[in-house]
């Protein structure tokens, strides 16, 4: 039996080699695993400042300052048939200025001052009072309405004595004037309710993100009820019924290639083809639905084609050995099946629609639109175009604002995105 | 013919014939040997047949236990299936010719006692190798699977049964006419139906290696020759008429 | 054997066992000169076969030898194969299956289908018996729906099992489970006919013997068609055997001579082990 020692050293010496490769190997796993930490902890990083940075920029738009302040109707100035025509805002700013006691001079520019610091949406409001209950003439009444963007950021600490007088909006006078204002109660904070009631405004005070929010709105409904049945229905084509030959090849490439085509020239072709030869009108949803849907339809032909081939075979086999006709086996089995996989694409796409700009840009959504739309062939404004508006804007009340624009389009993402797990897990539990 | 996938399964089956084969060869010897002690009066081969006799009743066991493993465990089929029930059969039909033989070698011891009657003994040598050729014949046909020689041995029974009739007249004269020799020849007697019974199992093997060759039992009678007075009928009929012998195996 | 006039195999007294003591019935499927091919290659040569009704018929071979294509010939699953093309004639009923003017879809309502691997409907265990007749028409009220599937779940054996879960997923049954609401399915529309491709493979012992039982049962209504890689199982379960080989058909017959006394030497070489 001379075999066994011969037989234990090589074991040993193969245990021995094992171990040794075990250590490496070890190793190399734990390294790998602080890379993949480091990474995510990079990108972390990333998100941590991104958003921080958003928010701390944006916090201070969800709070607005108004002024409430006693008014005497004077029916000598207000005429009740046509009270939109009373100059409101000279008579609130002539009050105001009496009441705190300040001495106008000759121009009347204290009162031109203290004019400066509410917003004309006073006047508004002083008006359809009166409109409404014309009997308020002659009395005195409170009326509430928004401070002018500039006295608003001077409450909320941006414009300070830091700037020279000359250099800022608000003077040192003014801001003495807010901060008795507000001392008296006659100024307070409250949740900026007119950022999401309101559509888009010249006055940074009086807009809102509404507008934007339902043209943006309008368009995803134009755009998935154009995408999801026409890529979905171009999908199933292409997956279970077309014969595999060379024409089928050569439209696979390039619905591959128009899904990584920049969302730019989609808008370029919006311009050529809905607009210049469609003569469809500019800026409307139904030509921003339209341009999104070309964009949204090569993701969702192809995520509804992988769930399609994701079915397996075995299914389709028992259908069709059953007696159904390929129809049925389609839309009876493999579409139900492959419905996790095709809402999942869907949303996506919607949500990729949602933030795109460049499109947007070309059919002419850049313009200002004030209100709020409620038609699919007026001009709209979208949430994208609403920021870039808002960002080169002058006055220095919309840096803010859009701040939080971008924060609500980003919620309206996670909305959506959080909308497709849930979707997708509920079909999948059901089966 | 291909060897078997699963090599083990084949050398199984080649091992169940091998030993199969060897027990013919030791049942082909015992009854040589006992036709011998016979013919030379030679007590001390007659005693050997007696004593081997019990190597041929282990190998028949032996073989069946090797059959039904292999039935249980390997599951044959067809030719091998065939092969495997063949070889259990055979095995009987050998162990009993080896009792058949050792009862041959007992009558031998006896005889040899008493006195030598060479006129009958020659008649029953003559029997025996006829016989002891059928035997070896149909066993040769096994081993090399020859199917034309286990036919004629298979076609060739009447002559044995011929042998027997005359030589129960012959010795049923002889008792007649000297009652002295009652005892002696009614031994001879009993070892000439023995060889008979030897012959009808040579014929079984015959018909054993017809059908594990074609796959086909053998139809027909077996050729037997009429019987005499009182004799009494030992084949077993088959049915419809003799099969054209055909090439459908390997 | 003896070369005959008349197929002797159809009128040959049976000898072992009472499973193959019933006489054969009369032919269900008659194969002429079939073949299948996948683009330019040949899978099928030549084919011709009987098929007898109320009979289990067992199809074996080597893998790839064409068995399962066959099969599948015979309720035109291979028109779903992209570029597959059959030529030959399979009568059926004194029509030919393979005609272009006949419908493949109410083709495979006679002739059912079972699978290797079970793949009922992710459905209930009802809708999955329901959907034939459903799609067919063969129910005209609820009622009557409800008297096809238990009938079904019976004659397929399971109706015991489930019958307090009619309505739970029919994925939630065990495997060989699985397989006989596979079988009920296949059967709720009456067919004619039923083509198993290797039902039993993917079952343990005791779920194939219950499908072997299952398919002793059928016999006796429905002409059956089985391939199996298993010859033990052909053994068992048919009474009609053929054997392929590289797409051809190289020998037919009874179950009980082609395991007792093949004539074709590849046969035996197959039967006995001798393969490769």
């Amino acid at each position: 039996m001379t075999e066994a020692p011969v037989d234990m050293t090589a074991a040993h010496a193969r245990s021995e080699r094992l171990k040794s490769r075990l250590r490496g190997r070890h190793a190399r796993e734990t390294r790998f695993k602080w890379y993949g930490r480091a990474a995510i902890g990079f990108a972390l990083v990333f998100l941590v400042i991104l958003m921080g940075s958003i928010i701390m920029q944006g916090r201070t738009a969800f709070y607005a300052h108004s002024v409430t302040l006693p008014v005497y109707m004077d029916a000598s100035r207000i005429d009740r048939a046509y009270p939109q025509g009373a100059n409101f805002e000279q008579i609130v700013a002539e009050q105001q200025v009496r009441r705190l006691g300040i001495q106008d001079d000759a121009s009347g520019s204290k009162t031109a001052a203290m004019r400066a610091l509410f917003s004309s949406e006073l006047k508004f409001q002083a008006a359809g009072m009166i409109a409404r209950q014309p009997s308020l003439l002659g009395q005195t009444v409170p009326v509430a309405a928004p401070l002018s963007d500039d006295a608003d950021l001077y409450l909320k600490g941006e414009i300070t004595k830091a700037t020279p007088q000359d250099q800022r909006r608000i003077s040192n006078e003014q801001m003495a004037w807010l901060d008795r204002m507000k001392a008296s109660g006659a100024i307070r904070a409250h949740f900026n309710s007119a950022l999401f009631t309101k559509g888009d405004s010249t006055q940074p005070e009086l807009a809102g993100v509404l507008g934007a929010v339902v043209g943006s709105a309008l368009m995803l409904i134009v755009t998935a009820l154009i995408a999801i049945p026409v890529g979905v229905g171009a999908a199933v084509w292409l997956e279970e019924y077309s014969p595999r030959n060379r024409l089928t090849a050569i439209i696979e490439v390039n619905i591959n290639n128009l899904a990584a085509v920049p969302s730019i020239v989609y808008g370029l072709l919006g311009l050529a083809l809905f607009i210049n030869w469609m003569h469809l009108p500019r800026a409307s949803p139904l030509v921003g639905g339209l341009v999104l849907a070309l964009m949204a339809l090569p993701t969702v032909i192809i995520a509804t084609r992988s769930s399609l081939k994701a079915v397996p075979p075995s299914i389709r086999e028992a259908a069709l050995a059953m007696g159904a006709s390929r129809t049925q086996t389609v839309f009876g089995h493999v579409l139900p099946l492959a419905m996790p996989g095709v809402m999942t694409g869907a949303i996506i796409a919607m949500a990729h629609a949602l933030g795109e700009t460049a499109p947007l840009l070309l059919i002419g959504m850049i313009s200002f639109v004030p209100g709020v739309p409620h038609a699919l062939d007026e001009p709209v404004g979208a949430l994208p175009s609403l920021i870039y508006i808002w960002e080169n804007a002058s006055e220095r009340a919309f840096h803010e604002r859009t701040a939080a624009a971008i924060l609500v389009l980003l919620a309206f993402m996670i909305v959506m995105n959080a909308a497709a797990i849930l979707l997708r897990r509920r079909f999948e539990r059901r089966w | 013919m291909n060897q078997h996938t699963v090599k083990a399964y084949g050398d199984e089956l080649n091992q169940l014939t091998a030993e199969v084969v060897r027990m013919g060869g030791l049942a082909e010897a015992q009854v040589a040997d006992a036709i011998e002690s016979v013919a030379r009066r030679d007590v001390a081969l007659a005693r050997a047949v007696v004593e081997r006799d019990a190597r041929l009743d282990a190998l028949h066991r032996d073989i069946e236990k090797k059959s039904i493993r292999l039935i249980a465990l390997r599951q044959p089929v067809a030719s091998d299936l065939r092969r495997t029930l063949g070889a259990m059969k055979l095995a009987s039909d050998l162990e009993r010719t080896g009792d058949l033989a050792k009862n041959i070698a007992k009558r031998a011891l006896i005889l040899a006692e008493g006195e030598p009657m060479q006129l009958l003994t020659r008649s029953i040598e003559r029997m025996g190798r006829l016989v002891s050729t059928r035997l070896r014949d149909v066993l040769d046909a096994y081993t090399a699977s020859e199917i034309e020689r286990a036919l004629s041995v298979w076609s060739t029974d009447d002559e044995v049964d011929e042998h027997y009739n005359a030589l129960f007249r012959e010795l049923l004269t002889y008792m007649m006419g000297d009652p002295r020799t009652i005892t002696a020849c009614t031994h001879l007697l009993f070892m000439a139906k023995n060889l008979e019974r030897i012959g009808d199992h040579a014929t079984n093997i015959a018909e054993t290696v017809h059908y594990e060759i074609t796959g086909e039992e053998m139809l027909g009678e077996r050729p037997k020759a009429v019987p005499g007075p009182g004799e009494e009928q030992t084949s077993t009929p088959h049915i419809s008429t003799p099969p054209p012998s055909d090439s459908t195996a390997d | 054997m003896t070369a005959s006039a008349e197929p002797a195999s159809l009128t040959r007294a049976p000898t072992l066992g009472a499973h193959a003591s019933a006489p054969l019935g009369p032919i269900k499927i008659a194969a002429r000169g079939v073949s299948v091919f996948y683009g330019d290659k040949q899978a099928l040569f030549d084919v011709s076969l009987d098929i007898p009704d109320k009979t289990v018929t067992a199809l074996i071979g080597p893998s790839g030898c064409g068995k399962s294509t066959f099969l599948r010939t015979m309720n035109r699953m291979n028109d779903t194969i992209p570029g597959c093309r059959v030529t030959g004639e399979i009568e059926m009923d004194g029509g030919d299956i393979n005609d272009r003017k006949i419908d493949p879809v109410l083709l495979r309502a006679q002739v059912g289908m079972v699978f290797q691997k079970p793949n009922p409907f992710p459905k209930t265990i009802y809708e999955n018996v329901a959907y034939g007749p459903k799609i067919h028409g063969l129910a005209s009220s609820k009622g009557e729906l409800d008297d096809i599937v238990q009938k079904a779940l019976k004659r397929a054996g399971l109706w015991e099992e489930v019958a307090d879960r009619l309505h739970s997923p029919g994925t939630g049954l065990s495997g060989g489970q699985q397989q006989r609401l596979v079988i009920a399915r296949a059967i709720a529309v009456e067919p004619e006919v039923i083509l198993m491709d290797e039902p039993c493979s993917a079952l343990d012992p005791i779920a194939t013997a219950k499908i072997e039982e299952l398919i002793d049962e059928l016999r006796e209504r429905y002409c059956i068609v089985i391939v199996t890689h298993s010859m033990a199982q052909a053994a068992r379960v048919s009474q009609r055997t053929a054997f392929f080989h590289m797409g051809k058909l190289v020998e037919t017959g009874d179950t009980e001579e082609i395991f007792t006394n093949p004539r074709e030497k590849r046969t035996l070489d197959y039967i006995t082990g001798r393969f490769g």
